[in-house]
């Protein structure tokens, strides 16, 4: 390891401060900086952009955490006693090569920001079941992943105000979407969505706060039109009985979904292991 | 030096407390007690009992001599006797079984009737008659008939052995002694074989120490409350018909209970309301006054005092009470230094004319104390003299005027539109017409930290339809500290750093590029 990293370990050691950031420093192993998992007071750990491929169990040693950030490592796995870290408000751990969440995984209790950015995580069998009971959540990164449907439980994270989806598979959404009334921002651009829930027309995702991003989608030609014109019209849309008939008949003929851009998702740094 | 003790005779018919006292009394037939040892030593005093205060009928008497007023001429006199002494002669208290209350002490018939329900039955009204108009009071004294004793302290027992001894001619006179009690070597024992306990009517033997109360001598095992055969603890007694009790016995047997408290009532006992009281603990419900000397109204249930039975009746009818001439005001009250009057009490500060309603109080002087000197103008007067309207109370403003929101205010009535906190000279927020405190205003329309998630003070950061404290904004990807002036990249609508954006992998890049291409395009697909 580097003495860089050793340097910043030892002052963070001497200084107390709460704060340490190890971004960029080519660690491999965490194993490398000894005592770094016994600094009980730090409350936010930043790790990004490091050779990082395993979160060691001991990770949870770390009860103070509030903000923990691996960004841009090569993780391909998450210790279940991570969900323990009970002051942790914002987990980044996008930009790795995560299959799955560990089982266990939504009993954080404080849980603000995830970020699962880049990774290959889809919903069968990579989401622990107890996942959407992360209540507290108020903003879910998980774009650049292999997703093709929502589960209807995300209705249960009443406090999400952004929820990204950009560049999965998705074909289609739940209508328990419409749910989610504190929701501000939706990213759902990059997939082979061809209908929304006409309850999503009940969000308010107009406002100058607002973001909601749909491009890139095989929309239905009714959808796509109104996109010309701009989402709010597309908003617009959706609360008419006439769009809510031709979402009906859309979901309850089961068409063929439009392929996946496997091309596209190959490029992904996540999958270089696959590739090598 | 008195050597009876008075006992007031009392009128005690019709009271319950006699009855009670009648049935709880222990009566002796005969006594046969008898002490051990002859040698006799004593100490006595002159004491003067608590006091007494009497009226009425009921039977109580005052616990602490400065209290009373009416002090009876009745003295007491206690011998011995310090506990120790007393009490420390083996001999003595195997003479009597003072373990038990209910045992029959030996060599000692006894009759031992049952206390009746202590509880006190409604009384009677009598005593004083009721204060001016009003439902009677009942303020029953107490008498005197019940002496509590004790002890003489330690130089007042030396000088009465002297005065004793003396008395007695002794042949060895007493030298000089501790202040606490020892008893003298020898008195003459011809002197003893003239002495007889008062209760059982044996002599004394020598060395036996005798107690001497009020003249009377008595073993110290025959020294005993009537009531439950033991010695008096903290050598106090009350003695009540010729009988001698402990605190306890003399409570449970004599003593009413406080209505309010629930406590014994020693002392000055206030009849009303269907209970007795002591005279702190019958107080006005509203104001808690003391009512025993003012006297009181029964008003639904309740004993008021005079004043609040005023406003109460006022205020039932809708109606203010004049606090000059304590009757309800019919019309519409005059205001004045924080009470209600009759406008007709009063005149016009300037012109001198008979005030009505629509008087308006003015705060002439600034520097002195709210109230003090305030006056009085007639409605024509008070416009003449210009003075500005608050914005929120409609009245005048004579003191510190704010202006805010297009209006003036009383500087206590210009407050947060959320908390209602007067702002006092503070910072306030302004919007749609309101004015809010800081800490609300930013709790309403404020901005939360997309890191902290807490509601921002000071300055914000608004970047990507999110807000920061200055302090938590910074690269989304590897923490580094941003300020406005950074430049940075949008990723996912979060801000990241040059240095993220370069490590962010190309086909990424690409894809994000041509996406936003395609969204400005309506999401038509780029040529
Ligand atoms: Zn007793
Ligand atoms: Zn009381
Ligand atoms: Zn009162
Ligand atoms: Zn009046
Ligand atoms: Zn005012
Ligand atoms: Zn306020
Ligand atoms: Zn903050
Ligand atoms: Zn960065």
């Amino acid at each position: 390891m580097s003495k860089a990293a050793r340097k910043t370990l030892d002052e963070a050691r001497d200084s107390g401060n709460p704060e340490l950031d190890l971004q960029d420093k080519q660690i491999v192993s965490l194993e490398e900086l000894p005592g770094l998992l016994s600094l009980e007071h730090i409350t936010r750990l930043s790790l990004p952009h490091n050779r990082l491929s395993v979160v060691p169990p001991a990770i949870a040693n770390l009860i103070n955490l509030e903000i923990l950030n691996l960004f841009n490592n090569i993780i391909e796995e998450l210790p279940t006693s991570i969900s323990s870290l009970n002051k942790l408000r914002i987990l980044n751990v996008g930009m790795n090569r995560l299959d799955a969440l560990p089982r266990g995984f939504g009993s954080f209790p404080v849980l603000e920001v995830l970020d699962i950015t880049y990774n290959n995580i889809s919903e069968e069998e990579s989401l622990p079941g107890n996942f959407f009971m992360l209540e507290s959540l108020r903003a879910l990164y998980m774009g650049d992943n292999d997703f093709e449907y929502l589960s209807p439980d995300i209705k249960n994270l009443k406090n999400l105000q952004i929820l990204c989806l950009r560049d999965n598979d998705l074909i289609a959404l739940p209508r328990e979407i419409g749910e989610l009334t504190r929701l501000r921002e939706l990213h759902l651009q990059g997939n082979r969505l061809e209908v929304l829930p006409p309850e999503i027309g009940n969000l308010d995702l107009l406002g100058n706060r607002c973001c909601l991003r749909l491009e890139c989608n095989p929309w239905v030609p009714m959808i796509a039109d109104q996109l010309l014109l701009g989402p709010s019209h597309v908003i617009d849309m959706l609360r008419n009985e006439s769009y809510k008939f031709v979402y009906q008949r859309h979901i309850s003929t089961g068409s063929q979904p439009p392929p996946k851009n496997f091309e596209a998702k190959n490029r992904k740094t996540s999958r270089k292991r696959d590739v090598a | 030096m008195s050597w009876r003790k008075k006992m007031l005779a009392l009128e005690l018919e019709g009271s319950d407390l006699y009855n009670r006292r009648k049935t709880g009394t222990l009566q002796f037939e005969e006594n046969n007690v008898r002490g051990k040892n002859t040698s006799t030593s004593f100490e006595s005093t002159d004491l003067p009992s608590s006091h007494w205060q009497v009226m009425g009928n009921s039977v109580l008497m005052g616990k602490t001599p400065a209290k009373a007023s009416l002090n009876s001429e009745s003295h007491s006199h206690v011998i011995p006797v310090e506990k120790n002494h007393l009490y420390a002669n083996p001999h003595c208290s195997n003479n009597v079984d003072g373990s038990d209350g209910q045992s029959t002490p030996v060599g000692m018939r006894k009759s031992r009737p049952v206390p009746v329900n202590p509880l006190p039955k409604p009384p009677r009204l009598h005593g004083i008659p009721p204060p001016i108009t009003i439902p009677p009071i009942e303020v029953n004294y107490v008498d005197d008939n019940i002496k509590r004793l004790t002890i003489p302290t330690p130089n007042l027992k030396a000088e009465f052995r002297k005065q004793f001894v003396d008395a007695l001619d002794l042949k060895e006179a007493e030298k000089e002694k501790p202040p606490n009690f020892a008893p003298p070597e020898s008195i003459h024992s011809m002197s003893l074989s003239s002495m007889t306990c008062t209760r059982c009517g044996e002599s004394f033997e020598p060395q036996e120490k005798i107690v001497n109360s009020n003249g009377q001598l008595w073993h110290t095992q025959c020294f005993v409350c009537a009531q439950c055969f033991r010695p008096f603890p903290d050598d106090i007694f009350y003695e009540f018909e010729g009988r001698k009790y402990c605190e306890h016995d003399f409570q449970v047997l004599f003593a009413p209970c406080c209505g309010k408290c629930n406590e014994f009532i020693i002392g000055r006992v206030i009849k009303a309301m269907n209970f007795n009281w002591h005279p702190g603990c019958f107080t006005c419900e509203l104001c808690s006054k003391e009512l025993a000397d003012l006297g009181f109204i029964r008003n639904a249930g309740r004993a008021l005092c005079h004043e609040c039975n005023a406003r109460v009746k006022a205020e039932s009818q809708g109606k203010y009470m004049c606090h000059r001439c304590h009757a309800t005001i019919d019309g519409e009250p005059l205001r004045w230094r924080g009470d209600t009057f009759h406008p007709y009490h009063f005149n016009c500060a300037a012109c001198g004319n008979e005030l009505t309603a629509d008087a308006r109080e003015v705060k002439s002087r600034p520097g002195y104390t709210a109230n003090e000197m305030n006056e009085l103008y007639c409605l024509r007067c008070h416009d003449k003299m210009g003075i500005p309207i608050c914005g929120a109370c409609r009245r005048p403003i004579e003191e510190r005027v704010v202006t805010a929101l297009g209006k003036h205010w009383h500087v206590e009535h210009f407050v947060c539109a959320k908390c209602e906190k007067p702002f006092m000279g503070n910072r306030h927020y302004e919007r749609k017409g309101l004015a809010y405190c800081e800490t609300h205003y930013h709790e309403l329309f404020g901005n939360l930290c997309f890191i902290c998630n807490t509601v921002i003070y000071g300055d914000v950061v608004m970047a990507l339809n999110k807000a920061w404290c200055t302090h938590h904004f910074a690269c989304a990807v590897c923490d580094t500290k941003m300020t406005q002036k950074t430049k940075f990249f949008e990723f996912d609508q979060k801000p990241i750093c040059k240095k993220c954006y370069e490590k962010i992998p190309q086909e990424l890049k690409k894809r994000l590029k041509k996406q936003h291409e395609i969204q400005a395009r309506g999401g038509k697909p780029l040529p």
